[in-house]
């Protein structure tokens, strides 16, 4: 110790060990510098969500295109899908965003007015990529963004109604079919709903409202923002009074469980103990969730009812983005090639339940012709004409989250939805107006 | 305490009535339940079965013991990792913040040259200052040298004193008889040598605290690594809790093993070195 | 003349190594502190979202705060009515136990150590257990009430107990406090409280008349940090609800948060950044002025 207190105290007023030290750390800033280059693997880093069996099938895909390209490593980061959004956005600012990311399509128009994404067409054009094999309604609506493409979309998103067979039987009830409507859907829900000990709290109930809010505005005819994207729709009475339906089930009606109700579990647990009755989810949960989770009942899966003025609700899906500042470019667009080819979206098919967006291999009954539960899977791609973007604005998650807090009131039966619409009208108008 | 106040206490002790110190007695044993019965919770459901966690009527003793929930969340959460990247930041930090403090101490204790005391009451200021006015300029820094995504932003800044520590340990150093170091100085020793022979050894009790303390801020910081960190393997213990959560957000069983498992490390700490904890407290709220 | 230059010599050597000690701390400054403050203020007159280069506008940043922010003056609503309740609560709770524990109890060290540990504790996974100790059915806090014949409350779940449950959490880590109070109330002289009961003093004259005068300064550390620390609740918020239900816990620097790394609306963030550091200086000062009329020093306890 003593020794080492007079090397450094002689090293601390020695005006020439500053400069040693300032060398040594000039050559240890180079030494970092010249490390990096020596081998000729590349390592891009991708980043995406999704739950245990989803990280599963991901990492197998990816070790497939690992084998397939030696000279490139791929670092897969997940994040749970609370989070994707935040952190896609604090590593840009950090300067280190992923290489290629996977971008829900409720995030594609802020990030892309952002400026982080890199444009695809170059690409494309470059090495012929088929772009004509998807789904319209998936390129124009997470794909392009003012005739520029910016991503290629690997999956649709639409939703359909899964229910609980045994319930329903138990209930002496027919099955939903495209025929019902909120009516309907009401009545059926009410005689699902029971007090099973006879305590004096239900504890089985018929539904769970979507989480798709949108879903009820839409399907009672209103709209969230005028086609220009410069207003709010919401105070409008067909937009309210559909989202008041939504208050109703849990409030009036008592047909699905309130949050006091659904705290411990959540609605997508309550529905695999058998708890719920029908519940608004993607054809994913079969094999992401149900697969696991459902031990003692049958369940199917029917198409979202009716509303007052059209059938309707939520479509959106998943695509693959290369981000602007990487510095692999090209061997990150051999990954989005792979996650997006065919033979990866027919795995995906297979493994996850997820519906592709290449037309040639949803049609090629990879999807339809599993052998697994639901049996009507096919109502998902009939639900596909009926699918409902989200509006593209720029300022899309703030205003989301601005309307879903006043929603949380709503819900929780605090205010009624008309209140609650037009207390968020003018906030959204404001931020529609500041937006980029 | 000098004798003479001792008897007086022990004195006053008898003379004090007794319902009054069970009474005390009384509260603080209820107190202490309370303040146990989250911790008691807490271990408890990380042993239950998934469906007992909160059954109706509750089971407030798990039956089975599913010791098997804590292999599940080590299997889910790479805990060795997590803790590994904790201890090498805690530890860096450690370091840098008990030389520089200390240093920058020395120099406002014994060290005379102009301007001192204006920097003196600077330093005092800085510490009003919310981090939050400092965070987003300090992030744009770090992140223009590259170093978002690494532990740099979470290390480097401790090697520049933090102002409470410095002020802590600089009080305690003038309360260390300025006769040492003259002595020492005319024996010939440099400025340098009175810092680390003289002045240091002499600052124990002082430092300890400031170690304990900044382990404890470092090992807890949630916010740094939160906004810092990207990689799902360079997530320290806090911020992988947090992660494991938005996973498992229903699997309260083995959330609660994760957090146990958490808590741990702290809760040894805190019993291998009481003491320090307790003096550490002390030497800050009263002094400060 | 010559000795004279020496001497000179010797402190412009003194002066050099002083600050050579202090170039840590100054460098720090500098970079980390001042500067930063600067930065901040200049881009809090920007739009700025650390991607694209920033744009100047002027004042509309703390314009559009004061005039049309809902969320600002709830989330200031949220964060003063929390700090209002939770600063004096704990310093009574910390306070009582401290005082409790000063009796000489047998098992005083036991005592403090169960109340003081949950203070040390990681924010993370205090926030967890409460999670699980709030759930609405077959929590343990809604099932203790259960005993007592109380209704069970919504807690978490509901806009009107979210923000009191926050509060209920706080109190949790009283153990800080409590450990400072003990400190203040063992360094009072016992022959205070000799000289009062010779003056015929009761209990309650006697904490009134001793124990709170010469505890007023830390009482008023307390007062201060709790203050501090109560404007810059993130974590568990962060946590537990993310501001919901509606925007009942949406607390100061969640929605400083909110701004700066989610929406990347930096300048925005850096002006409310500023506001709040207005409104803590603004209290401390407050506090300290105040303190002049309670705060008793006295001088041989000043070191």
């Amino acid at each position: 110790m003593r020794k080492f207190g007079t090397i450094c105290q002689r090293a601390f007023f020695d005006r020439n060990a500053w400069r040693y030290c300032l060398v040594i750390l000039v050559l240890c800033c180079a030494a970092v510098g010249c490390r990096s280059k020596s081998d000729n693997v590349t390592t891009i880093r991708f980043a995406s969500w999704g739950n245990e069996v989803e990280e599963k099938n991901l990492r197998a895909l990816i070790a497939e295109f690992e084998k397939r390209h030696p000279n490139i490593r791929v670092e897969v980061e997940i994040t749970p899908w609370a989070r994707m959004f935040d952190k896609l956005m604090i590593s840009s600012a950090g300067g280190r965003p992923p290489d290629v990311t996977r971008v829900s399509s409720e995030w594609f128009p802020p990030i892309v007015a952002k400026g982080l994404l890199e444009p695809l067409d170059k690409y494309v054009k470059r090495d012929n990529y088929d772009l004509d094999d998807f789904y319209p309604q998936a390129l124009d609506g997470w794909g392009r963004y003012k005739g520029v493409l910016y991503e290629i979309p690997t999956d649709i998103d639409i939703y359909a109604m899964y229910y609980n067979k045994d319930m329903f039987d138990k209930a002496g009830v027919p099955y939903p079919d495209w025929s019902w409507d909120w009516k309907k859907f009401l009545e059926v829900a009410k005689k699902l709903t029971k007090d099973l000990d006879g305590d004096g709290d239900l504890d089985q109930w018929g539904c769970a409202v979507s989480m798709w809010w949108e879903d009820y505005v839409w399907q009672n005819g209103g709209e969230i923002v005028s086609p220009d994207g410069k207003r709010c729709l919401l105070d409008k009475p067909e937009a309210y009074e559909g989202l008041q339906f939504m208050s109703d089930l849990i409030n009036k009606y008592h047909v699905a469980p309130n949050a006091q109700e659904a705290a411990n579990l959540g609605s997508m647990k309550l529905f695999t103990t058998g708890k719920i009755g029908m519940i608004v989810s993607g054809s994913w949960a079969a094999e992401l969730i149900f697969k696991n989770e459902i031990k003692d009942f049958e369940y199917d899966v029917a198409p979202i009812v009716k509303g007052p003025k059209r059938r309707a609700t939520f479509i959106g899906g998943a695509a693959y983005a290369i981000l602007k500042r990487s510095k692999h470019k090209n061997e990150a667009w051999e990954l989005v090639k792979w996650m997006t080819g065919k033979e990866y979206q027919r795995s995906a098919a297979i493994r996850s339940q997820i519906i592709p967006s290449r037309r040639s291999v949803a049609e090629s009954g990879a999807y339809l012709k599993l052998n697994a539960p639901p049996k009507h899977r096919k109502v998902f791609l009939d639900m596909i004409p009926y699918g409902h973007p989200r509006p593209h604005v720029s300022c899309a998650p703030e205003m989301f989250q601005i309307i879903s807090s006043e929603l949380d009131l709503v819900r929780l039966g605090k205010v009624s939805a008309k209140e609650a619409c037009l207390k968020v009208t003018p906030i959204v108008n404001q931020l529609l107006r500041h937006q980029e | 305490m000098s004798v003479q106040t001792a008897v007086v206490k022990a004195v006053n002790r008898r003379r004090r009535i007794k319902p009054w110190i069970v009474l005390a007695y009384a509260a603080l044993i209820i107190g202490s339940i309370i303040s146990l019965i989250p911790f008691f919770w807490m271990v408890t459901s990380s042993f239950k079965d998934p469906s007992k966690v909160f059954a109706d009527p509750p089971q407030w003793w798990p039956k089975p013991w599913l010791w098997s929930n804590y292999a599940k969340a080590f299997e889910k959460m790479p805990f060795a990792l997590y803790t590994w990247n904790t201890v090498k930041i805690t530890a860096t930090c450690l370091v840098g913040q008990l030389l520089s403090c200390s240093l920058v101490a020395f120099g406002f204790a014994r060290m005379r040259f102009p301007g001192r005391d204006i920097l003196f009451i600077v330093l005092l200021s800085t510490m009003m200052l919310p981090a939050q006015v400092t965070m987003i300029p300090v992030f744009k820094i770090f992140a223009t040298l590259g170093w978002y995504d690494t532990f740099l932003p979470l290390t480097v800044p401790a090697f520049f004193g933090s102002a409470f520590f410095v002020f802590l340990l600089r009080q305690y150093f003038m309360t260390i008889p300025h006769e040492m170091d003259e002595a020492a100085r005319i024996d010939g020793a440099s400025t340098w040598q009175v810092y680390w022979r003289v002045l240091l050894p002499q600052a124990k009790p002082a430092l300890a605290t400031v170690a304990i303390f900044s382990f404890m801020a470092h090992w807890n910081d949630f916010l740094g690594p939160l906004i810092y960190l990207s990689t799902p393997a360079k997530r320290t213990l806090a911020l992988g809790l947090y992660a494991f959560q938005g996973q498992y957000s229903t699997d309260w069983n083995y959330l609660m093993a994760a957090s146990t498992v958490v808590m741990l490390p702290l809760l040894i700490l805190f019993f291998a070195a009481q003491k320090y904890f307790i003096q550490g407290v002390v030497i800050s709220g009263v002094k400060g | 003349m010559s000795d004279r230059r020496k001497a000179s010599k010797l402190l412009r050597r003194e002066a050099f190594e002083g600050y050579l000690c202090i170039a840590p701390w100054l460098i720090g400054l500098v970079f980390l502190t001042l500067g930063p403050v600067v930065f901040s203020f200049i881009m809090s007159l920007h739009r700025w979202d650390m991607i694209k280069p920033a744009q100047y506008v002027g004042l509309s940043n703390y314009a559009t705060i004061f005039t049309d922010d809902f969320r600002f003056r709830q989330s200031l609503k949220v964060t003063a009515i929390y700090a209002a309740c939770a600063v004096p609560l704990g310093m009574i709770c910390s306070l009582a136990l401290a005082m409790l524990l000063n009796l000489n109890v047998r098992g005083m060290r036991i005592f403090r150590s169960i109340f003081y540990i949950p203070a040390i504790l990681p924010g993370v996974a205090v926030a967890m257990v409460w999670l699980t100790v709030f759930r609405p059915q077959g929590g343990v806090l809604n099932t203790l009430l259960g005993y007592l014949h109380i209704p069970p409350q919504p807690w978490l779940t509901d806009p009107r107990t979210a923000l009191p449950s926050f509060i209920i959490m706080s109190l949790w880590g009283v153990g800080g406090g409590m450990i400072i109070y003990l400190a203040g109330l063992q360094s009072v002289p016992t022959q205070l409280y000799e000289a009062a009961e010779i003056d015929g003093a009761g209990s309650f004259s006697k904490f009134r008349n001793v124990t709170l005068p010469m505890i007023s300064p830390t009482i008023l550390f307390n007062l201060i940090m709790g203050v501090i620390g109560s404007f810059q609740v993130f974590t568990s918020s962060f946590i537990l609800t993310q501001g919901g239900p509606g925007y009942a816990t949406l607390f100061y620097v969640l929605y400083l948060y909110q701004k700066a790394f989610k929406y990347l609306q930096m300048g925005y963030a850096c002006a409310l950044a500023w506001i709040l550091f207005a409104v803590i200086l603004a209290l401390t000062l407050v506090v300290l002025k105040s303190s002049a009329a309670w705060v008793y020093y006295e001088a041989e306890l000043k070191r």
